[in-house]
């Protein structure tokens, strides 16, 4: 099967800094795939540029078997690529607009794809908002009536209305209280068993990747630098700086350690 | 705005003091638009017998130096000085919020255009505007007005420019983006909507600058031509008038100027605060 | 013989027309010399307002109950050079953001010896010397240079590391540490609770460390209390009983193991003001009868939770 992204010797300079350099990855279809790394590893670059929210500096991004071309896409290009990927980010209060009800937020995403109008287009929104834990009631409420495991549940919600192969996931849960990090997680899997997207989830928590993804590959000052099965990256990482990722999460045991040298 | 190191001359604040200030201007707008109702005499009405009159029942504030009520023609003055700012403000309102959120959403070589011209439009005093708009449709209000807002613009540009681009930054701006909805549905449906409650604070505050600016090119007669009825001229020709035995005419005009600016502060400070 | 007792702590926030928002409710909490307590719990579960009603940081027009006794002497509701005082020389805070607590436009050497010069009566050059010592100690090498170095030029991680030399410059008897390294990457995170290990373990100085990291509390602390909606619901130091942290612990997921699918608490966690009459778990516990509606559960035999004997 062709893969769903290829991302090919990926590089971005932002003035003088290197962000991204030399990054190659592939996604298959239904995959879930993790980019692991700490800030200033590139991760959200990447991201970004998956998007078209950068533009590369080098390298090839390929969607959907589709290469993308450089320069400003027209906004009837965006409507083509929408339906191929999609982003939800970290932060639930500022991913949605404050003056947006929440059936308004939704609406807008499925109008903007499908001849959906009326009484089908609302059938269709509550349909969604259901799928993503949300009830009728929410319907009418605006960003700042929600807490942010609700808010992140719309901004997912807003991602799938429009039925994108892969779906991009900028530390999606990060910004969530533990209890409502679990719950987000088990939605994220049942919703990627129901309808057989990609996941590209971007991450720095080594466990919630553990949770979430098949293969991933680990960031680090911008290139890739070790890639695998997920369970055997985190079992038996061969590189030092995965293995120094790992042994710096907290667990049963652990004693907080300071870099040698 | 004509010098464009003056301050917000008013520092009240508090909630009473912007209601105050709203049902006063309220009180204000209604009373000029029912001018010909409310005024006890022709504005324009010499009459011999009452120039530079004092307080009499038949005319409260007495006559100007032809006799003319004050009362009168503060009332039917109201209009041109209140109408004119509203103008100014309007148009330019809508020239800077246009070029902020372009120059904002397009980034780059627009936006660098777009700032040197506003540059350029601030080095500008907005009088030489007004005097060059002046020069060409000739003086009165629509001169004066064009060149103001002209030189309004680059204030509203700068002031929503800032704004928008840390709107634009947010991710909820990009989600809309990456959902394929066109750069005008997201200018217009979300990045200005969400700017309305600074570009309606800004534009309140501009209008108290913009009434003193006017009054002061109609006190130098570039403005509103007697023989009509305005409070900047009312100021002028009342200094006169106050020598020679009413002071009725400079003062009314002089204090409505200055608490319809305080107003207007009061009321922009109180909105910006909420936006 | 304890360093800080917190005992029946009630703090409340105005909500406006002469409405109340309670925020921490009966919260007790003793810690000794030397001693690292993790205090662990979701948002608004009243974790930072309690660390903060010790230095007296609260929201402005707060209304503070019971006591909080530090060295013996009580500490609640004081003000002025008092307040100042404690909170110079004896209990310290870190906040999980430098950035905002650090002056941006004076230099790292400003912020790092005015204490010292002004608490510790030391000269300039002799403050200096001691800036560049404990910014070794707590892993900046090339002090000299740091200190003429402005906020801006430091990353999160090198700010936070400036922030906790600071702490320790004044040597202070307790250090509150409000999420002190959930800002920074896991690899600094481990550096800085070392290094905050490492001090406590050689000047004795007690720790505070509030977190919503039920894994690293444990890893760092001798012993644990965990706030739910505002109260402490369980005291515990290896095996957690009350069903909110067990279920919290369990919906965490693993480095190694992986669940088709992960333990989920329901609902969303609560604040204080918002709890119903019970057991402010209640609506989200597995284990809810209808005793655990009636009313807010004692705080006995270190969990507060009534059923906790039966379901052990």
């Amino acid at each position: 099967m062709s893969p769903v992204v290829e991302v090919n010797e990926l590089r971005k300079v932002f003035g003088q800094a290197v962000a991204v350099d030399g990054v190659s990855f592939s996604v298959a279809e239904g995959e879930s795939f993790a980019v692991v790394g700490e800030s200033g590893s590139g991760k959200t670059t990447v991201a970004r540029m998956l998007l078209g929210l950068e533009t590369p500096t080098g390298g090839t991004i390929a969607v959907c078997g589709r290469v993308r071309p450089a320069g400003r896409p027209s906004s009837a290009e965006r409507r083509r690529r929408a339906r191929e990927i999609q982003i939800v980010f970290q932060d639930p209060y500022s991913s949605l607009d404050r003056l947006q009800k929440v059936g308004e937020v939704i609406a807008t995403s499925l109008a903007l794809h499908f001849p959906l109008t009326g009484a089908a287009l609302r059938a269709r929104t509550l349909e969604l908002l259901e799928s993503v834990g949300l009830a009728e009631r929410h319907v009418s409420m605006l960003p700042a009536q929600l807490s942010g495991g609700q808010r992140q549940r719309v901004a997912i919600a807003r991602a799938i209305a429009v039925e994108p192969r892969v779906l991009v996931l900028d530390e999606a849960v990060a910004a969530l209280d533990v209890s409502i990090q679990a719950q987000i997680l088990n939605l994220l899997a049942d919703l990627r068993e129901r309808t057989g997207m990609s996941y590209v989830f971007i991450s720095h928590d080594l466990a919630v990747v553990n949770q979430i993804s098949d293969t991933a590959v680990v960031m680090h000052q911008g290139r890739v630098v070790e890639r695998g099965r997920t369970a055997d990256l985190l079992r038996e990482p061969r590189e030092d700086y995965t293995k120094a990722l790992l042994s710096a999460v907290p667990r049963p045991g652990w004693k907080p350690a300071r870099r040698p040298g | 705005m004509l010098q464009s190191s003056r301050s917000a001359p008013f520092a009240l604040t508090g909630g009473r003091a912007g209601t105050v200030a709203a049902a006063f201007l309220l009180a204000l707008v209604t009373a000029t638009i029912l001018a010909p109702v409310v005024a006890p005499h022709d504005p324009d009405l010499p009459d011999l017998f009452n120039a530079l009159g004092g307080s009499t029942a038949a005319h409260p504030l007495g006559g100007d130096a032809l006799g003319r009520d004050v009362l009168s023609r503060l009332l039917y003055g109201g209009r041109t000085t209140l109408l004119g700012p509203v103008l100014i403000i309007a148009v330019s309102t809508v020239l800077g919020t246009a070029l902020a959120i372009t120059a904002a959403w397009w980034g780059g070589k627009v936006d660098a255009v777009v700032s040197r011209v506003l540059e350029v439009l601030f080095a500008v005093p907005g009088i030489v505007f007004a005097l060059v708009t002046v020069a060409v449709l000739g003086p009165g209000i629509p001169g004066v007005v064009t060149g103001l807002a002209v030189a309004y613009t680059p204030y509203v540009a700068r002031v929503v420019r800032g704004a928008a681009l840390r709107e634009r930054n947010l991710p909820y701006i990009a989600a809309a983006w990456v959902q394929g909805r066109s750069g005008w549905a997201i200018c217009t449906r979300h990045l200005l909507p969400n700017l309305r409650p600074l570009i309606v604070a800004q534009s309140v505050s501009g209008l108290g600058f913009a009434m003193v600016d006017l009054a002061a090119i109609s006190f130098l007669g570039l403005g509103v031509q007697p023989p009509e009825a305005d409070w900047g001229l009312m100021v002028k020709s009342g200094l006169d008038s106050a020598m020679r035995g009413n002071p009725m005419e400079a003062l009314g005009a002089g204090l409505l100027i200055a608490l319809v600016v305080a107003s207007v502060n009061v009321l922009g400070d109180r909105l910006g605060r909420q936006s | 013989m304890t360093l800080l007792t917190i005992s029946e702590l009630n703090l409340a926030v105005p909500a406006g027309r002469g409405q109340w928002r309670t925020l921490v409710e009966q919260v007790g909490l003793s810690i000794g010399p030397g001693e690292a307590v993790g205090l662990v719990g979701e948002s608004g579960s009243g974790k930072s307002m309690t660390a903060r009603a010790v230095i007296g940081l609260t929201p402005p027009g707060a209304r503070l109950q019971g006591s909080i006794r530090f060295g013996g002497a009580e500490i609640l509701g004081l003000r002025g050079r008092a307040l100042r005082e404690l909170r110079a020389r004896r209990v310290a805070m870190i906040f999980q953001d430098p950035r905002a607590h650090i002056n941006p436009v004076r230099s790292v050497g400003d912020f790092l010896t005015e204490a010292m010069t002004a608490h510790l009566g030391l000269t300039a050059k002799a403050a200096a010397a001691r800036a560049v010592r404990l910014l070794k100690e707590v892993g900046i090498g090339d002090g000299e240079r740091r200190l003429r170095q402005y906020p801006h030029e430091l990353s999160g991680g090198l700010l936070q590391r400036v922030m906790i030399a600071s702490v320790l410059a004044v040597e202070p008897e307790l250090i509150l540490a409000d999420e002190p390294t959930t800002a920074l990457d896991v690899t600094t995170q481990s550096e800085v609770m070392a290094i905050l290990d490492e001090s406590r373990r050689e000047r004795g100085t007690a720790m505070l460390l509030i977190t919503h990291d039920l894994e690293l509390a444990a890893a760092t602390c001798d012993r644990l209390a965990v706030m739910y909606a505002g109260r402490i619901v369980e005291h515990y130091t290896e095996t957690p009983r009350h069903p909110y942290t067990v279920g919290l612990l369990r919906s965490r997921p693993d480095l190694f193991v992986r669940p088709d699918r992960l333990h989920v608490i329901p609902g969303r966690p609560v604040a204080a003001f918002e709890a119903g009459a019970g057991c402010a778990f209640a609506p989200r516990c597995p284990h809810t009868q209808p005793v655990c509606l009636e009313a807010r559960p004692p705080l006995a035999g270190d969990v507060a939770c009534v059923r906790v004997e039966e379901l052990a």
